[in-house]
């Protein structure tokens, strides 16, 4: 009972310093919080990247396997993305069946992978019908400062293009027109050609704002996670939360976030 | 049925989901599926609705307000909504292991929190709402279709509200923005974005979009589904009033034909 | 592409005509107005009353049931459960015995409790800690919402008092009889005052913000046991309190009729709970036309149709 008094009473305090215009740690409305990325930090995954924004801190690794295509799609390569929202991230996560705030935090993720076409899955075909790389992207939270979703669509990508495929391990030919030889490592990074960035904005107030810390998210009525390319197309949209939203906003929060993509990307991919 | 189906897998294969300016189906791009809807169709729930959406046949149901179980989770301000969208295993054409996918535990998150922000649950503190909605066939569009349907049934159950909540869904095809995807049409399709809304005051309730939309599309995919959210909640509401209609009739049937 | 530039299309018209019969569906079909949640039902918000919400200056419905404009603007519910509000006279089932407390199950989502001292002085507990209107206390209510409980005069009291035979099964004798002694009931004793599956009559004494239920006793208390020919020769009858002014009428007028052609006693309770009492063939009369009014509650002229069918039976035996 004594969590919950303390959690109302963060949240009417960031309430009314949005009302007032303000925000908890003194950001604009649009602005992010420090963003950091690091690639390569896993090294027994095949590609790796660690994304800091604010408190939150994700690791994302990408493993690759042989198998079999989907049946539907035997020329194909195939991406199976997973989260965790570990125990020690927060004390809100426990330790059992996935729940249903990673479920949507892994297929969001993968939703935006899939729908930019990031990954060439053609040039994934090892046999048709047969064989394909499998792509495993696997989220792993490490500390929950709010808006996980950014962060973990960051490190993503950032480890799909940090990938190399492991051929060699699989006595396999490197994929058709790539071939990257680099000394002592015979293998090739992942096809990928284009880098989806997702952009989390909150309504709290009627203000809509960028990138929510915990306690903004907790305050927040409605979210929205808007997933977009380079060439500024939408690969991907989910609105979380119990709240609701007019036209006009989701059109100002779509508007902002192919414009903090850009500049993620920018910076960072 | 099946060798419609055939025609327009012969049709996929050569890349044409429309032709001569028209959808397979015969629909114009703009145009809604057959509707039905029948309101109190079980007599153990507390309220109820069989809804049609083209070959979508679902059925909702809401059992509450009841005790809300585990007590831990009980909200002592008011009443917490629980959504559980499933399919049946025979639901598809490839049998679905029966159980909750990963898939279904988005859905039926999203599809909660559509109805929280219309669901008056201060009346019910420390209560339950628990809605349920069952996928007895599927042809792409069943959560739109489970929305719809569970916010006849939460009418239906007398659960206070301040609105009614419809959904449908918009996609792209060969290149063009349409309204509410058939099965073929979703998975050989480029973009599927469903959407829930409150009619009366048009706020968006849900909003998810799967697939590849320039901003524009999107846009212009965000105001057609807008306005057959409209119509649809038109639907709802006369098979609410008409199921009063004939002079007796607790659980009887009303069928409000779409087309 | 926005629908208006289309209408030239022959499809969207088509979605016009449907529109348009559903229109007149609401127009033609209504023999009394049904509204459902959303329906914007007046700009009067002085005159705003169960069953809706004001919003921006505005009277919406709140609820899926029969509009009433009289007076007050109200959406009379056709279904919910239960809440229970202070005063209200209920028919509750013991289903626990949790000393010092029996938990009564009153047909809510909310459990009620009875303290073992309400037998602590005869007659005395019945409706003593109750005085005082309808009304939660402290009860939450969302702002901007207002849901002023319907309170009918004269109906609510033939309901509390069941005019007419009055069942004289354990009148409070076990209360009355050990009212001299001022002690307290024993864990172990609790059971002879009232074991599981009594069935009693009791007022809302008190709903607190938890929604913590108390229950005080009424006079001449308990009824019987269980449902359907319990001892004593009664049964129970279970319906949604939704109907309950309909099953009573007004001022009284449709229950009086049942009681007369029917010949029997019967009671009805606020949370949809109705205890009646005659022979086997006028009970199974009695609950036949409460299922009629039941599934009728929705339509005009009940009363005078209720009255012809009950013609036939001019009081039975």
């Amino acid at each position: 009972m004594g969590l919950e008094i303390m959690d109302e009473i963060k949240q009417n305090y960031v309430a009314n310093l949005v009302a007032s215009g303000k925000r908890e740690d003194g950001r604009g409305f649009r602005e992010f919080r420090e963003i950091s990325v690091e690639r390569g930090v896993a090294e027994r995954a095949e590609g790796s990247a660690r994304v800091k924004i604010g408190d939150s801190d994700v690791l994302v690794g990408v493993k690759l396997d042989v198998g079999a295509p989907f049946p539907d799609t035997p020329n194909k390569g195939v991406i199976i993305t997973n989260a965790e929202l570990v125990p020690l991230a927060s004390p809100e996560f426990e330790s059992g069946p996935p729940r249903e705030d990673s479920v949507q935090l892994a297929r969001v993720v993968d939703r935006g992978i899939r729908g930019s076409e990031a990954i060439d899955l053609e040039r994934l075909c090892i046999e048709e019908g047969e064989k394909v790389w499998i792509v495993f992207i696997d989220i792993h939270i490490l500390d929950n400062g709010g808006n996980l979703v950014d962060a973990a669509a960051l490190g993503a990508i950032s480890a799909l293009l940090n990938a190399r495929i492991p051929f060699e391990k699989w006595g396999l030919p490197a994929p058709a027109g790539e071939g990257e030889e680099e000394e002592g490592r015979e293998s090739s990074r992942l096809p990928i050609r284009e880098t989806p960035v997702a952009v989390t904005t909150a309504k709290i107030e009627g203000k809509i704002l960028v990138d929510p810390n915990v306690n903004e998210e907790n305050a927040a009525t409605t979210k929205l996670t808007v997933i977009s390319n380079a060439d500024g197309s939408l690969s991907g949209m989910q609105k979380s939360g119990s709240g609701g939203l007019k036209e006009d906003e989701v059109l100002e929060m779509v508007e902002l976030g192919i414009e903090k993509a850009g500049e993620i990307r920018e910076n960072f991919l | 049925m099946n060798e419609e189906r055939e025609k327009e897998e012969e049709a996929v294969e050569k890349r044409e989901l429309i032709k001569d300016g028209k959808r397979l189906d015969g629909r114009g791009f703009e145009e809604l599926r057959p509707i039905k809807i029948e309101v109190g169709v079980l007599k153990r729930a507390d309220g109820s609705c069989y809804f049609e959406l083209g070959e979508n046949k679902v059925i909702a149901a809401v059992y509450g307000p009841k005790e809300m179980h585990p007590r831990h989770a009980q909200d002592a301000k008011m009443a917490v909504v629980k959504f559980r969208y499933n399919m049946a295993p025979f639901s598809v054409d490839d049998r679905k292991r029966p159980g909750p996918d990963r898939r279904s535990v988005e859905v039926s998150k999203v599809s909660r929190e559509a109805f929280e922000p219309v669901i008056m649950r201060e009346f019910y503190p420390k209560a339950a709402i628990e809605v349920y909605v069952e996928i007895l066939q599927s042809d792409a569009g069943t959560r739109t279709a489970g929305i719809n349907a569970a916010s006849v049934a939460l009418a239906d159950a007398g659960i206070p509200m301040k609105d009614l909540v419809s959904s449908v869904a918009v996609g792209k095809i060969d290149g063009q923005v349409v309204l509410d995807l058939n099965g073929t049409e979703d998975n050989h399709g480029e973009a599927d974005m469903p959407i829930a809304m409150v009619a009366r005051t048009n706020t968006i309730t849900l909003l998810q979009m799967d697939g590849h939309l320039t901003a524009e599309e999107f846009g212009r995919g965000l105001k057609l589904a807008m306005g057959a959210c409209r119509q649809i909640y038109e639907l709802q509401r006369a098979a609410l009033i008409e199921r009063f209609s004939s002079s007796s009739n607790s659980g009887s049937k009303s069928e409000k034909r779409g087309e | 592409m926005r629908l208006d530039e289309f209408s030239a299309n022959e499809k969207v018209e088509r979605n016009y005509e449907r529109l348009i019969y559903c229109c007149a569906i609401n127009f033609y079909s209504q023999m009394y107005k049904i509204a459902v949640p959303g329906d914007l039902l007046s700009e009067e918000t002085g005159r705003a009353g169960e069953g809706t919400y004001v919003e921006d200056g505005k009277v919406y419905a709140s609820r899926y049931g029969v509009l009433n404009e009289k007076g007050e603007i109200k959406v009379m519910a056709l279904s919910g459960k239960y809440v229970p509000t202070q005063g209200d006279v209920v028919i509750g089932k013991v289903v626990e015995i949790s000393f010092p407390y029996w938990i009564v199950d009153i047909a809510s989502p909310y459990e009620a409790r009875l303290h073992s001292s309400e037998f602590a002085g005869a007659g005395r507990g019945a409706g003593s800690n109750a005085r005082g209107r309808g009304g939660r206390e402290g009860g939450a209510r969302g702002s901007g919402t207002r849901e002023s409980a319907a309170r009918g005069s004269g109906t609510r009291e033939s309901a509390a008092r069941g005019s007419g035979t009055r069942e004289s099964a354990a009148r409070g004798s076990a209360a009355r009889g050990r009212g001299a002694r001022e002690e307290r009931i024993e864990f172990g004793d609790m059971k002879k005052y009232l074991d599981l599956d009594d069935l009693i009559v009791a007022k809302v004494a008190k709903v607190d913000a938890l929604m913590r239920v108390d229950l005080a006793l009424e006079e001449d208390f308990k009824i019987g046991r269980g449902s359907g020919g319990g001892s004593g020769g009664g049964r129970l009858l279970e319906i949604s309190h939704t109907k309950v002014p309909r099953v009573i009428g007004r001022s009284g007028s449709m229950v009086r009729m049942l009681k007369e052609k029917c010949n029997c006693s019967i009671f009805i309770a606020e949370n949809g709970r109705i205890w009646i009492k005659g022979s086997e063939e006028n009970m199974n009369l009695v609950s036949e036309v409460i299922s009629k009014i039941v599934s009728e509650a929705h339509t005009a002229g009940l009363t005078d149709r209720i009255a012809d069918f009950l013609e036939p039976f001019r009081g039975n035996k």
